[in-house]
């Protein structure tokens, strides 16, 4: 008995070194306790979906900060026209529209506009190179939502909850389908910038929630190691390491015959293989010294005011090319830039003329590489904020938070372009084709071959969904 | 049960995420705790569907159908919320639908009236709950 005892506290100690520390986080059941835990033998084995899917992989672009739609996709003349004119009271009934900023007088829009492409989508001179790629996007405008601060609204568009604990989207989609790279997690987080880990939500917008810790998002650094602690230390050999890794695995192999239902140790066994192999291939999959010239210039690597974004999104295709589900790449402010992430209450035109310059190139450059490389049929790219800007504005200059009426869109993986669903004559609400943040997971997990209603999981004895006890797919957008 | 009920509903209070107001309309002797508590039973009756418990689906769904009822004629009481009236009744409905068909076992059925009722809510609240958190 002691002997056993001792075994453990060994295995608990061996987790720290080795590289495994960094993936103690994907190991079930550690740290969790769910009814639905148990009986998971491998948390990350593949698993059949509901039906054919669509698409294979996620990349979610997150603007964090919100930015104004108001701005960018949703042009509204007669908002130029009411400028300086109080809110009228037909468009703000049965709104509470306070949020902390009061409201200020209708304020215009300073950009000019043009349609574009065969599909004639609006979008304003702030985005002049995914102007280009509107004919791959389906523009939800009459998105809404609810909440008016970032945290609740950003947890509730991540993992449909308002309050802490739920598991966002990338993790359900794990948990249905499982990892297609055995080598990488199939969750990654990219953020970029500052303040970008999800504006301030940082990992409980990327959290496993009450699935098991495995599920998590797996924040990706910039630089060549991309995984924390993943790296073998310079103070240990590579022959050191996987002489210790084969002690350590046939010792597991020793105790797994006696306990066979031990599942937690089989897990942590997986866990030492995955760390290893991870040693070469995270590093690998982030390294852009093969890409062409050509291709990094695509993105907007070769420029200072796009190069952390544009990396970030090149990554995020080759994490694709190696069949990672879900990307989740977040928009944060540049380093060298004083505006505070897209969330303008103050100087709208500085703030957005830096953060759309930061991610415009980028974004387009994604679509169009996705695309040629036949990678698109089979990607979402999803463009999502936790809400948008009010028409009105705030301190003379700036827009406050508008959960209302916004817009949403999705590219690829089998998604329709065109433009779905509309705001008032201001933009202040979403009058038809509304579209809720439960609406959305629904569609990504139907591309993905999973039913909302039917993918659950037992947790305190209830039957838990990714969308809780909402979500329609939007099917007017579905090819 | 209704304690276990209660408790949460109160735990959910605490995100403030159920507070009713709107700009022309007092809602001020609006019963909170009554909506808040039918917000739990409803995410329950969710579960129990799923899970296929008929008892505890029947007992939720005939506690949102009561709870519906009393909205159902604090609205008309208002006589200026026409569709809340309206929103109320059409929701007491399906919950009873929901208790009819959990209780011959047909969970089918059930969950497609939940998926109205869940729709319903929404509505409802679209209008009548403060997006102020």
């Amino acid at each position: 008995m002691s002997n056993k005892k001792s075994r453990r506290e060994f295995l608990s100690h061996a987790a720290l070194g080795a590289g495994a520390a960094a993936l103690s986080s994907l190991l079930p059941g550690l740290g969790v306790s769910t009814a639905g835990a148990t009986g998971i033998v491998d948390p990350l084995a593949p698993k059949p979906p509901h039906f054919a899917p669509k698409a294979k992989s996620v990349i979610w672009l997150h603007m964090a900060g919100a930015p104004s739609s108001l701005d960018l996709f949703d042009y509204k003349p007669d908002l130029i026209k009411l400028h300086g004119q109080p809110l009228p009271d037909s468009f703000g009934k049965n709104l509470k529209t306070a949020t902390d900023g009061g409201v200020g007088a209708l304020l215009a829009t300073k950009r000019s506009w043009k349609q574009h492409g065969e599909t004639g989508a609006w979008v304003s001179d702030w985005l002049p190179n995914l102007a280009t790629q509107v004919d791959n996007i389906a523009f939800l405008k009459g998105t809404k939502t609810e909440g008016s601060t970032h945290v609740i609204s950003s947890l509730k568009l991540h993992t449909s909850g308002l309050t802490p604990g739920r598991p966002a989207l990338g993790a359900w989609i794990q948990y249905g389908l499982g990892s297609a790279n055995p080598d990488l997690p199939a969750f990654v987080v990219l953020p970029t910038g500052k303040g970008s880990a999800g504006g301030g939500r940082q990992a409980t917008i990327w959290s496993s929630g009450f699935l098991p810790a495995s599920y998590q998002g797996t924040a990706f650094r910039q630089g060549d190691s991309p995984i924390l602690h993943l790296a073998r230390p310079q103070v240990v050999t590579a022959d050191e390491q996987r002489n210790t890794l084969e002690l350590l695995k046939s010792l597991n192999e020793h105790q797994a015959a006696h306990y066979p239902q031990d599942t937690e140790l089989q897990a942590r066994a997986r866990s030492y293989d995955l760390a290893f192999r991870m040693q070469k291939t995270a590093p690998e999959a982030v390294d852009l010294s093969k890409e062409s010239e050509a291709t990094k210039k695509l993105y907007g690597v070769d420029e200072h005011a796009t190069q952390e974004f544009g990396t970030a999104l090149l990554r995020a295709r080759r994490l694709v090319e190696r069949n990672v589900r879900f990307i989740h790449a977040i928009s944060g402010t540049p380093e060298d830039s004083d505006v505070d992430s897209w969330d303008a209450h103050n100087d709208i035109e500085k703030n957005h003329t830096v953060m759309t310059r930061s991610v415009d190139k980028p974004i387009a450059g994604l679509l169009a590489d996705l695309k040629a490389r036949g990678l698109l049929d089979t990607t979402l790219v999803v463009w999502t904020s936790e809400f948008g800007r009010t028409p009105y504005g705030q301190t003379g200059d700036g827009r406050d938070h508008n959960p209302w009426g916004y817009t949403t869109w999705i590219a690829g993986g089998g998604i329709k372009p065109g433009t779905y669903g509309a705001t008032d004559e201001i933009g202040l609400r979403a009058v038809s084709g509304i579209v809720d943040t439960y609406d959305l997971q629904a569609t990504l997990l139907h591309q993905l071959g999973l039913d909302h209603n039917k993918l659950t999981f037992q947790h305190l004895g209830r039957s838990e969904r990714a969308t809780t006890v909402f979500g329609e797919v939007i099917k007017d957008i579905v090819a | 049960m209704l304690k276990q009920k209660l408790l949460c509903g109160w735990l959910l209070a605490l995100s403030g995420s159920l507070a009713f107001a709107t700009i022309d309309l007092d809602l001020s002797d609006f019963d909170d705790d009554l909506m808040r508590n039918m917000d739990d039973a409803v995410k329950a009756l969710d579960s129990n569907i799923a899970n296929k418990d008929a008892q505890a689906s029947a007992t939720d769904a005939q506690f949102v159908a009561d709870g519906l009822k009393w909205a159902e004629g604090y609205f008309t009481g208002k006589q200026s919320a026409p569709d809340a009236v309206r929103w109320a009744a059409q929701g007491r409905e399906l919950a009873v639908a929901i208790a009819a068909a959990t209780e011959r076992g047909d969970f089918d059925t059930a969950f497609a009236s939940y998926r109205s009722l869940v729709k319903t809510c929404r509505s409802c609240h679209d209008v009548y709950k403060s997006p102020e958190l």
